[in-house]
């Protein structure tokens, strides 16, 4: 009975200010859209059946790579395609645009943005299908019952919840260790990518810092892994048009064929992108060679909790962080 | 000869046809109109008054319904009518044996999507918001979700009829000497193995749209594969004469079998707008398309052969269990053929089939291209695989070793006509350098090689008669345009483009003479639909014979004309002349004006009935064919073996074609074919949730949507190379055989078998998910069996079998066998 979306009033602001107050005014009943991707989704599937919906796409303050000196900064609405073509973004952070090109489909990365991946809500299956969950505001993990099927589900910090984050470029912003520029009424915050997402234990209903009548405007990328090591990796059932199963982000500085300084986090294991932090730990100021790889895949996936049909996620984790330290010799 | 094909700008004819235009590449008669928009498919129907229609579907899977409450609806601005099961009680179903069906449920819903009403209303808006707020009360009842769930629960019965308890159907077939059989082998191999369920995917989602005209007379315009079949059930449901009901199939923007059983919402449509005195119409979401289903049985099996030390099968037992999801469907049908054509190919003189379909509470599976067929073949080709390793034969060897003879009958009966499967495996092996290179690419890098076979057209229809299976009329007159009729349904698959090049071949005019009116029950003679790679065969031969005849007539009449003789005349280039001297003739339309002169009116009619099939056994129905497809692939694999990630990156597929009528379409219909079957070999699942008991049970779809149900896309398809095999079998049309279904045949084995080449981990089951590649090689890593598979087949009681006498002269060329007795 689905398929068909619910009528609803669209907004097309002409400044964030004029946006900020729309959905300041709107409050639950209102909804942002940039390229409406994932958004449209849950109009059609009728389980969000927002009164107001707020464009942002147009606003051109939001919209574009800015070279800042000291850091680079990607305006919310700049399409993934954008960010895939962007010269400065290649030649700054290459691993941002590996990760931006391996998301979904060329079309849906034509009107997508990055502000929007990066707020996107998680893919898990009942969830999505609105099932009255925890995440949904009723009092059961569906993906977690004895008969559910949760081979994309999370190894991590599953916490009444075991959605995972479905973003392919949060990782490789976590690892840049990006920052997130948020207003709220005219009041600008500044967040660290790692901090932006957030776990269930945190709040159950959201994926991120953002609230109902936030807009992130910008995102800033420091100059710091300008021309690091890059590896990026996306394990997924076909080769287009899906999300991850698991992914890795990795940059890393190399002197005198030691590991100076590494930032490793995995997309699809948990419902934030996660740190390998063990990972890290292991490698900096060591040498880069077989050792190093396979300590790094015996520990990558330590802690994990897997659920009935994603043990497969387990050694998965393992060998893309052995592939991830591969790739630097 | 076997010519390679790799795109459809490669040389595709290597030496010259036989024909004028017949094996020539030309463009499809339907193909302008298709990429230009200008084709209308049954959603772009629109008709002044017309009203929107929507389905109330159930939310549960198995409830009887207590009550439905209309007034939130009904007090909608626009809402015209609702409907519910009482005001169509009729079942029906596609099978005489299996008529389940209500066009809206009368008491009971067996699945989550399964109709219970049905509103109208001006705007297709209206219809869904009202559609939305009909409440339905139900009293919930115990859910049946798999096959063993249904052998052990045989009460509450989904349905009040079948076999026994929730199971359907019940086949046990025993054919030659089993137990001699098994004694003669030195080699016994088992295996179990499971096929995932999976759906159609066709693009256009179905739609229907019916016009009533005076008084009890309606049209519908649908997207149907069988509209011959869809009258019948709407006479039926409706109550109403048959000659008060015109059906027209619209162009089918794909159908694969998801089109070809009479839907609920066609019967709804027409009950609406013959209620409302105004047009009614329906298109069905995606969400929607996925209930209807009617796809690919999940099917578990169980194998036993014995093999003899040079790799030749003394005999086979195959045991298959099958999800039948909640309707009869085809399901019978099905059930046997999970069986009936695993005989095709290489020579079983012993054979013990047994099946069972069980009902649960499900879309009802029914017929996907290859139609039961690829499950079975899919556990076999594994099989030998395995057989091949076991006994140090090479896999092309022993198929080779041991292949069907042309012209023979099989174990189960079965008459074979032209048999190109040696030259079909010849032509991939060279293709692939298999011998070269299989068994010797580095690790990680793997061969596969399956083969397959299919039918040629169901020989029986859907229900017993004895009128032909299909009809084509010609009417021919002084403009020299000549109209053909037929009731085929395009599918895509050119259909349209066969009739048309078939008369045109033998009339000598070309494709823009002929004009085709197809797929109206009212204007164009019976044909039984697009199903079971028929159309070709039947409607090839219904062509032939009515182009013949008029071919015959006009050739009188311009033999009397020119005082030559009739026999002397060539059709061709658009002129009727004398083959002696060219000059001596007249153009096509001049020709006809002299026939029509001479005769009056002219038109003429073919039809085709297949010939009686040798078996004369219950069951014996389902399998026979006037000859068969076969086609041999190599697939060629990388895996990743950190990842269980593989690529497939070439596929070499031979397919046995009889005659190619037209190589591109032929080339399209096989490369469609390898993506469908890499699909099913790959990804594509059609599975379900189960919730837990005081959570209701509900048994849904895994997200009945587009994105979580995995198909390929373009990255994920290899390179393919085809060969087109000509046997011309003189059963056939101008030779040809199928080809819209045997080519899938043998890509999910091809996929299993290279992936065990590449890395030596065997997964006895499909869709083959990386982390399933990744177990076996955990489980290799550990010194542990590398296999992933399914468990222990079930206990199933499938009965006494019934022992069918052996051929007296099986796997010998019988010479006459139309004359074999009929009990
Ligand atoms: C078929 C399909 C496949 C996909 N595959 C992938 C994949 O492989 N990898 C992947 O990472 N993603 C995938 N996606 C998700 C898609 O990439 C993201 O949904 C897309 O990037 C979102 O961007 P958008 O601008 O269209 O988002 P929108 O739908 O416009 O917004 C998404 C959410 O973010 C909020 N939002 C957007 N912009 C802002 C802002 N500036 N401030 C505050 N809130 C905001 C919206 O309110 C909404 O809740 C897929 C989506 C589809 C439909």
């Amino acid at each position: 009975m689905t398929d068909y979306m619910h009528s609803f009033d669209l907004f097309e602001p002409a400044s964030v200010e004029e946006a900020a107050q729309l959905a300041d005014k709107y409050g639950k009943d209102g909804w942002i859209i940039a390229g409406g991707k994932d958004s449209f989704d849950w109009f059609k599937d009728r389980h969000k059946r927002p009164q107001a919906v707020i464009n942002i796409a147009g606003l051109k303050q939001l919209h574009g790579v800015k070279d800042n000196g000291d850091h680079v900064a990607i305006g919310a609405v700049t399409t993934l395609t954008e960010i895939e073509d962007n010269k400065l973004l290649q030649k700054n952070f290459p691993l941002l645009t590996a990760a931006a090109a391996k998301v979904a489909s060329p079309q849906i990365r034509n009107a997508g943005t990055i502000g929007g991946n990066v707020s996107q809500d998680t893919r898990c299956s009942y969830y999505r299908d609105g099932f009255p969950c925890y995440r949904a505001g009723g009092n059961t993990c569906y993906a977690n019952t004895p008969t559910a099927m949760n081979r994309e589900h999370a190894l991590y910090d599953a916490i009444r919840c075991v959605a995972v984050t479905p973003s392919d470029t949060g990782p490789a912003l976590v690892a840049l260790e990006a920052e997130m520029i948020i207003s709220r009424k005219g009041k600008i915050r500044t967040v660290p990518a790692e901090k932006f997402f957030i776990g269930p234990a945190v709040d159950i209903t959201r994926m991120t810092v953002l609230e109902k009548g936030d807009i992130l405007t910008e995102i800033r990328i420091p100059k710091k892994w300008s021309g690091a090591k890059h590896y990026f990796e996306k394990i997924a059932d076909r080769q287009t048009w899906d999300f991850a199963l698991v992914s890795i982000a990795m940059v890393a500085k190399i002197t005198g064929g030691k590991v100076s300084d590494v930032r490793v986090a995995c997309g699809g294991v948990q419902c934030t992108p996660r740190r390998l932090t063990t990972v890290e730990d292991l490698m900096k100021g060591e040498n880069v060679g077989a050792e190093m790889e396979r300590l790094a895949k015996r520990v990558a996936a330590q802690g994990a909790k897997a659920l009935n049909y994603n043990h497969f996620k387990i050694p998965l984790m393992g060998n893309l962080a052995a592939r991830a330290v591969r790739s630097l010799t | 000869m076997a010519r390679a094909i790799k795109s459809p700008s490669d040389e595709v004819v290597a030496e010259k046809s036989r024909y004028r235009l017949i094996g020539t590449p030309f463009r499809r008669v339907d193909g302008r109109a298709k990429v230009t928009g200008d084709t209308r498919f049954a959603d772009d129907l629109r008709f002044p008054r017309m009203v929107y229609v929507k389905l109330v579907r159930s939310t549960v899977p198995h409830a009887k319904i207590k009550h439905i409450d209309f007034s939130a609806a009904e007090s909608m601005t626009g809402v015209i009518d609702t409907l519910v099961g009482k005001d169509l009680p009729d079942p029906f179903g596609i099978l005489p044996v299996s008529e389940d069906e209500h066009a809206l449920a009368i008491d009971t819903v067996r699945f989550v999507g399964d109709p219970v009403a049905a509103v109208a209303a001006l705007t297709e808006d209206v219809a869904h918001a009202a559609a939305l707020a009909v409440q339905v009360e139900y009293e919930e009842l115990p859910t049946i979700s798999s096959f063993n769930e249904a052998l052990k629960i045989p009460e509450p019965r989904i349905h009040e009829y079948g076999d026994e308890g929730n199971l359907h159907k019940k086949v046990s077939l025993q054919f030659g000497d089993i137990a001699e059989g098994f004694e003669s082998a030195d080699l016994v191999l088992e295996d179990t193995v499971y096929y995932e369920g999976n759906t159609h995917l066709a693009i256009e989602q179905h739609a229907a749209v019916a016009v009533p005209e005076g008084e009890d007379r309606v049209t519908v315009y649908s997207s149907t594969q069988t509209p011959h079949y869809v009258h019948r059930a709407l006479t039926k449901v409706l109550d109403l004469e048959p000659s008060r009901i015109r059906v027209v199939s619209c162009s089918n923007g794909g159908g694969f079998g998801g089109k070809s059983d009479p839907f609920n919402h066609e019967m709804v449509v027409a009950k609406l707008a013959l209620r409302l005195g105004r047009p009614a119409k329906i298109t069905l979401s995606r969400e929607e398309v996925f209930y209807c289903h009617r796809g690919r049985h999940p099917v578990l099996m169980h194998l036993r052969t014995g093999f003899r030390k040079d790799g030749s099968m003394t005999a086979q037992h195959l045991r298959t269990a099958l999800d039948g999801g909640a309707f009869g469907s085809y399901g019978v049908a099905s059930t046997y053929y999970t069986g009936a054509l695993q005989t095709t190919t290489y020579q079983l003189p012993n054979y013990w089939f047994e099946g069972a379909r069980a009902f649960t509470n499900k879309p009802p599976c029914g017929p996907k291209r290859g139609h039961g067929t690829p499950q079975p073949r899919f556990a076999l080709e594994i099989h030998l695989d395995k057989a091949a390793k076991e006994l140090g034969i090479d896999p092309a060897e022993l198929r080779l070793n041991n292949l069907q003879p042309e012209n023979s009958v099989t174990a189960n009966w079965l008459k074979m006509g032209t048999i190109g499967l040696d030259q079909c495996i010849e032509a991939v092996c060279k293709g692939s350098r298999w011998k070269e290179r299989y068994g010797k690419l580095p690790e990680g890098k793997g061969l596969g090689l399956a083969c397959g076979s299919y039918l040629c057209g169901a020989g029986l229809p859907i229900y017993w008669n004895h009128m032909p299976q299909s009809g084509v009329q010609i009417k021919l007159d002084r403009s020299g345009c000549v109209a053909v009729f037929c009731g085929e349904a395009e599918i895509g698959q050119g259909s349209d483009s066969v009739l048309a090049v078939i008369v045109a071949e033998v009339l000598g005019i070309d494709l823009a003479d002929i004009r085709l009116c197809v797929g109206d029950t009212d204007l164009t003679p019976v044909d039984l639909g697009s199903y079971s790679s028929r159309v070709t065969m039947m409607v090839g031969h219904a062509a032939l014979q009515a182009a013949e005849r008029a071919r015959d007539t006009i050739a009188k009449a311009v033999a009397e004309h020119l005082q030559v003789p009739a026999e002397g005349l060539v059709f061709a280039d658009r002129r009727v002349f004398t083959a002696s001297d060219p000059e001596i003739g007249m153009s096509f339309s001049e020709a006809v004006v002299v026939a029509e002169a001479l005769f009056g009116t002219l038109g003429t009619t073919g039809s085709y009935t297949p010939p009686r099939a040798p078996g004369r056994y219950r069951g014996a129905g389902v399998g026979p064919s006037p000859t068969y497809s076969y086609s041999a692939a190599v697939v060629e694999v990388e895996v990743d073996p950190e990842t269980g990630v593989y690529d497939v990156n070439h596929v070499w597929i031979g397919h046995d074609i009889g005659t190619a009528i037209n190589p591109v379409l032929a080339l399209g219909q096989v490369e469609g074919s390898v993506y469908m079957g890499l699909g099913e070999a790959m990804m594509e699942e059609q599975v379900f949730r189960r919730l837990p008991k005081r959570l209701s049970s509900a048994l849904v779809h895994k997200m009945p949507s587009l994105l979580e149900y995995k198909s390929p896309g373009f990255h994920d398809m290899p390179e393919i190379t085809t060969y087109l095999i000509e046997t011309d079998d003189e059963r056939a049309p101008m030779g040809a055989k199928e080809v819209g279904q045997g080519p899938l045949l043998p890509i999910m084995p091809a996929v299993a078998n290279a992936i065990f080449d590449a890395v030596g981990v065997r997964v006895d089951q499909v869709p083959i998910h990386p982390e399933l590649v990744l177990k076996g090689l955990q489980e290799k890593a550990k010194g542990r069996l590398p296999r992933v598979g399914p468990g222990r087949f079930p206990d199933v009681d499938y009965g006494e079998p019934l022992v069918v006498p052996k051929q007296l002269c099986a796997q010998h060329p019988v010479v006459n066998w139309l004359a074999v007795d009929r009990d």
